[in-house]
């Protein structure tokens, strides 16, 4: 498990995790009709990672559009993020917005927080 | 299979071009050798063409048809696959115009097989499956269409709400025909108290309709039982039904579907209105010049996967005389890419939207922001579920 690349599709955003660096990124739009058929695999992969190393992570989030099913996929990965900050691990979480989209930044500002130990930084975009 | 002509190379070209030029149907001669094996073609167009001219044909009708076939020709195996037909067909457009294919049995011209005819098999073949298809879509949406019906009885009676306020908007723009958003109106109480209910139900289409079913009914209930509690204390009920319902309550769950939603509760013996919402927020348009006031909801969903009951949100109360509008809107507003640079709508510019528009009645306000809607989605495809409530006071 080194890499997991999942290309954007009109409903699904890409998915780059790069294991062996610690970086991960979700980026484009998410709505898919079955949320959990695109994101249950991946994220079980992500949450196995998790569990069995202690290295640092970074978790970038480059979404401009995304659903209510998909917003709970990514709270829970936030409780995740949150919790292995709790227990010592370096956790920066950054969230990408357009400098004109208040509405992904607002959204961004609501999962941030719930998050006391993660890092939390908005990256505006132009 | 078209019908097949062959000739023999050695043949002179004056026993077949007069042949070609007057039977019609002999788009394709193959030129077969001694031992019957094809070497050639002649086309019935380009032969058409090149002896058009009499000196041509006054030329060539002593030669043999080896000095006009085209060596250069596609085959087929005659008891060959149509699917992998298609691919020699590609191939072959690509590389020459030729009207058609030599079909091939054990290296025999067994006959001809034109493009056209081809053609027409597969414009058979995909006005079947196009029938199949159009056929099977009518299915579903006839099913569809007949649940959107079902749908639209449980949503609020748009006369009844209009009574209960000055004038009432509502845009209902379910995604799908059916979809996860509903509005909701209880009846009133003796003293003339009543609730008002925005519900964005997770997914569209189908399963956000049959959540949505489900808030409907647990409304309903929670009206019939419950009436004294605050909308906060309605949302936290409204979340633990609709968890249990979908028996979301237990570790092992299967599903895990909530709602969005907001809810009002006036009480005009008081003058008093108030509002809690779960990831639905409140706009108010004061009645004076002041600015269009925004009430963010309780971040959390409701009703999603969980043990704990859900704890009453928090209320806040609002004064009837003060306010000239409320408005209520689900994600499908907030969240559509459009304009320029694909952007999300978002809460300033419907803030904004609604300062331009004060001064319309609710319903006049409700048209103008669908058409706003509209136009801001550009040729972006419609996202999700849209639904806006205008209660006009």
């Amino acid at each position: 498990m080194s890499k997991l690349f999942i290309g954007a599709g009109v409903r699904t955003p890409q998915i780059t995790f790069s294991f062996e660096d610690g970086v991960f990124s979700l980026e484009g739009e998410s709505y898919p009709e079955d949320v959990r058929a695109f994101y249950d695999d991946p994220m079980a992969q992500f949450y196995t990672w998790l569990e069995s190393t202690s290295a640092p992570l970074r978790f970038e989030f480059k979404l401009v559009y995304f659903n209510s099913s998909t917003a709970k996929v990514i709270m829970d990965l936030m409780e995740r993020l949150e919790e292995a900050a709790g227990n010592g691990r370096e956790c920066l979480i950054q969230w990408h917005y357009a400098e004109d989209d208040d509405n992904i930044k607002e959204l961004g500002e609501e999962f941030a927080e719930d998050l006391v130990s993660a890092k939390f930084e908005l990256v505006e975009v132009n | 299979m078209s019908p097949t002509e062959t000739v023999k190379v050695t043949a002179r070209c004056d026993t077949i071009i007069p042949r070609i030029r007057e039977d019609s149907s002999l788009k394709l001669v193959v030129v077969v050798d001694e031992n019957n094996l094809p070497v050639g073609i002649l086309e019935r167009i380009e032969i058409l063409t090149a002896m058009a001219n009499p000196l041509a044909y006054a030329v060539f009708q002593n030669r043999p048809v080896s000095s006009l076939m085209d060596e250069e020709f596609f085959t087929f195996p005659a008891d060959g696959d149509m699917a992998d037909l298609s691919a020699v067909i590609n191939e072959s457009a690509e590389s020459i115009h030729t009207g058609g294919l030599v079909l091939l049995d054990d290296n025999r011209c067994a006959g001809v097989l034109l493009y056209s005819d081809f053609l027409g098999y597969m414009v058979r073949q995909d006005a079947e499956r196009a029938a199949e298809l159009a056929e099977a879509h009518e299915v579903v949406m006839d099913s569809v269409n007949y649940a959107s019906r079902i749908q639209q009885g449980l949503l609020g009676n748009r006369d009844k709400m209009r009574a209960s306020f000055t004038d009432v908007g509502i845009v209902w723009e379910p995604r799908d025909v059916v979809g996860g958003d509903i509005f909701w109106q209880s009846p009133k109480r003796a003293d003339g108290m009543f609730w008002v209910a925005l519900v964005d139900c997770t997914g569209h289409g189908v399963p956000g309709a049959m959540v949505s079913m489900l808030v409907a009914s647990a409304l309903n209930r929670l009206w019939e039982t419950h009436n004294d509690l605050n909308p906060g204390e309605v949302l936290g009920k409204l979340g633990d039904l609709v968890r249990q319902a979908l028996n979301q309550d237990s570790e092992d769950a299967k599903s895990n579907d909530g709602f969005d939603s907001a809810i009002v509760r006036i009480e005009p013996a008081s003058g008093v209105v108030n509002y809690a919402g779960a990831r639905i927020g409140l706009f108010v348009v004061p009645r004076e010049h002041e600015p269009v006031l925004r009430i963010n909801g309780f971040k959390m969903a409701l009703g999603y996967k969980g043990t704990e009951p859900h704890a009453p949100l928090p209320n806040t109360e609002l004064k009837i005389h003060d306010v000239a509008a409320m408005v209520m809107a689900t994600d499908g507003v907030f969240d559509q890419p459009g304009g320029a640079n694909g952007r999300a709508f978002g809460p300033t510019r419907l803030a904004d939207f609604l300062a331009a528009h004060r001064n319309d009645s609710a319903s006049e306000l409700a048209r103008k922001l669908q058409s706003e809607m509209t136009h801001w989605r550009g040729d972006q495809s419609r996202r999700d579920d849209l639904s806006a409530l205008v209660l006009g006071f």
